[in-house]
């Protein structure tokens, strides 16, 4: 069975040192409380019981973005975890 | 008088030096609040459009704002108004801090320049008039040598806004640098040197009084509160520069001159590389402002520090196709230094070095990667020797010269340069960069937020309807003046701006008005533009955007083109202009825009 991809970036790639994670698909909620069991300095700030924290969203293959825990994850599925605003 | 104005603005004629108070209604006020409003508003009674920019007669307006002076956070903000020598339309530059606080305080909400001094000048206004003070000495000095050179000589209770080399030589992307940070796009810079002004220095002691100030205090504790919250969290912990890697990989980051949506080596240039790398970095933040986004890097063998943002990266680095995060530091650093606009200055090399790729232009050094031709190119830019010249010129009127097929590949909207989203991907953004008044200006229309919506828009129709709400709040914000990054902290933020405005003003507006306040600002600064000449092509977009990029990983993630004039007329209906994008006469009539309405009708 293949896996869902979460790619970390921004403080969550600094304070865990971890770049790319590959876990069991899912739903996005899922996908995040295995993140959060597996990188417990996500908890709180950055995930929390299988959501995402106020502040950050997904883009589900570049395609959309979500913070939705019940999207379906696909196996190939590539998911960048990322802040919810995108100004500069 | 109402509260939070002091209901006048100074018209300081330069030769022969003379200033005139000038009576701003409240009926003005109330329609045009401050900042970029009121500054539209002057430019039009002031009949700016008849003026070249950089021609003595044009006004520039420093104009600030009812929430100046107050506690609320971010306010400490003033906007730079006048007729871009860039792109020959509207600019309105923003900055902040002491300028803005100092400004107010010398007991006007705008300070308009006319004319042009004998000689390099220091304009200086305080409580004892204003006067011109020599500043042959001055010639010549970077940004930050001239603020020291002039705080040393006035005393540290001015706050001065100043020129460097490059705003003397009227490069038409000069900024207005205060205390390092930057009026930054669309030529500020060059408005000044051309009145042959090197600084503006102000000093009062003039305070506005508020409606409710108990009222007032405890909202901005409150709004400080949430300005703490998760909603600016990367502003804070990483600034903007957080943008880098992400947007790579979300394959956004415009790169080598828009032939690119990506950068292979730009994981070197994030934020999270630089951190890694342990680069010496400071955090700092504007006057009255809680969030702190400033993130200064030092380069090595360097003293200084230097602010580091995303469309500095972008541009000097992602365009200019340089990896090395030293060489973008030293060439942000010497673009601070000389005034320059990072944006327009990293685009118009990066237009430059594509055009040497096909051997359009005769500078084989001029390369893709290269960062010693980066700084090379920034030197000539500035001293205007050599192809520095042809490059001072921007990337539109630099494309005319070279030819019909370099204009079609110069990363610009009306003569602006474009920031750092990729349009392939991106919309509503591509939407509000041709629209907006400013040209290729992602601050005055923020349509980039529609396209990272989690709530992606139901259809055109809703994406145009979003992106106008994003242009309308941007109009507000930019008029109250506040920092955009508070912008995710309001729950309602026309409420919330109504109330900010009554502890401040007393006024009791209701978000209804404010909203028709949004619009009668975004009109007005398409009728000043339509007042200079502008044409329905000129809402137009680069035609590399609807082609894929180079090497992109899906080939088909490039705008198409009916689309984006399916959006364009979308956008035009829902604003109720002409099908072309002209504002009618009942609407200026509407919005009590018609005072100047006579100059719309055909001779």
């Amino acid at each position: 069975m293949g896996t869902t991809t979460v790619e970390l970036f921004g403080l969550a790639r600094l304070r865990t040192g971890v770049r790319r994670v590959e876990l069991p698909p899912g739903t996005l909620g899922q996908v995040l409380q295995e993140l959060q069991r597996r990188l417990p300095a996500l908890a709180g700030w950055c995930v929390q019981d299988g959501r995402l924290a106020p502040g950050f969203i997904v883009s589900v293959n570049r395609q959309y973005f979500t913070q939705d825990p019940q999207v379906e994850l696909a196996p190939g599925d590539v998911v960048l975890l990322i802040s919810a605003d995108p100004g500069g | 008088m109402p509260y939070g104005y002091h209901g006048r603005w100074l018209h300081v004629q330069l030769q022969p030096l003379q200033a005139t108070e000038q009576q701003l209604p409240e009926e003005v006020l109330r329609r045009f609040l401050g900042g970029v409003g009121l500054g539209t508003w002057l430019l039009l009674h002031l009949e700016a459009w008849r003026h070249e920019a950089l021609t003595p007669q044009a006004p520039l307006a420093f104009v600030f704002s009812p929430l100046v002076g107050s506690p609320l956070t971010t306010s400490a903000k003033f906007a730079v108004v006048s007729r871009s020598p860039l792109t020959g339309r509207i600019n309105d530059s923003l900055s902040s801090s002491r300028f803005a606080l100092a400004g107010k305080r010398t007991g006007y909400d705008a300070l308009v320049v006319t004319g042009q001094a004998p000689e390099l000048s220091v304009l200086v206004l305080d409580s004892g008039g204003v006067r011109l003070l020599p500043a042959g000495d001055l010639a010549g000095l970077s940004c930050s040598a001239t603020q020291a050179r002039l705080q040393q000589r006035l005393g540290p209770e001015f706050a001065v806004a100043v020129i460097g080399p490059a705003g003397e030589a009227q490069v038409p992307f000069a900024t207005i640098s205060h205390e390092g940070r930057h009026a930054g796009r669309g030529g500020a810079g060059a408005v000044l040197g051309a009145k042959r002004l090197k600084a503006v220095a102000v000093h009062g002691d003039r305070h506005v009084r508020w409606a409710h100030p108990e009222q007032m205090a405890a909202l901005a504790q409150e709004l400080a509160a949430r300005s703490l919250g998760p909603e600016t969290a990367k502003y804070r912990q990483l600034g903007t520069l957080a943008n880098v890697s992400v947007f790579n990989r979300l394959e956004v980051l415009p790169a080598r001159n828009f032939q690119e949506s990506s950068l292979p080596g730009a994981e070197r240039l994030s934020v999270e590389q630089l951190r890694q790398d342990e680069l010496p970095h400071e955090r700092e933040s504007c006057w009255a402002c809680t969030i702190g986004c400033e993130h200064r890097y030092q380069p090595p063998g360097s003293t200084g520090s230097v602010r580091l943002e995303y469309e500095s990266v972008y541009a000097l680095g992602a365009m200019c196709g340089v990896e090395d995060p030293q060489a973008v530091l030293r060439a942000a650093q010497a673009c601070d230094e000389a005034g320059l606009d990072t944006i327009s200055t990293g685009a118009t090399l990066a237009f430059a070095m594509e055009c040497v790729q096909r051997g359009w232009l005769d500078e084989p050094w001029l390369r893709f990667g290269s960062a010693e031709a980066l700084h090379r190119a920034i030197h000539l830019l500035v001293t205007g020797h050599g192809v520095g010249k042809l490059l001072a010129l921007g990337s539109r009127r630099m494309a005319r010269q070279l030819g019909p097929q370099a204009l079609a590949i110069a990363p610009q909207v009306k003569g602006l340069e474009l920031p750092g989203y990729d349009l392939r991907r991106l919309p509503a953004a591509a939407l509000g960069l041709a629209v907006n008044s400013r040209g290729a200006d992602h601050n005055r229309s923020s349509t980039y937020e529609v396209d990272f919506a989690t709530d992606a828009p139901q259809g055109d129709e809703q994406l145009v309807r979003q992106a106008i709400a994003r242009e309308d709040q941007a109009a507000v914000m930019d008029s109250l003046i506040l920092c955009k990054f508070l912008r995710g902290v309001f729950r309602d933020f026309y409420r919330e701006a109504a109330r900010m405005l009554w502890v401040a003003t007393g006024w009791n507006l209701s978000a209804a008005a404010l909203r028709t306040t949004a619009r009668r600002i975004v009109t007005a600064r398409r009728l000043f533009n339509i007042l200079c000449g502008w044409q329905p092509q000129e809402d137009e977009l680069p035609p590399r955007v609807f082609q894929p990029a180079a090497s992109a990983a899906n080939p088909s993630a490039h705008l198409d083109r009916r689309r984006f004039e399916r959006l364009r007329r979308l956008y035009y209906h829902q604003r109720g202009w002409t099908s072309e994008g002209w504002v009618p006469l009942e609407q200026l009539q509407q919005l009590g825009l018609d005072v100047v309405a006579s100059a719309l009708q055909p001779e």
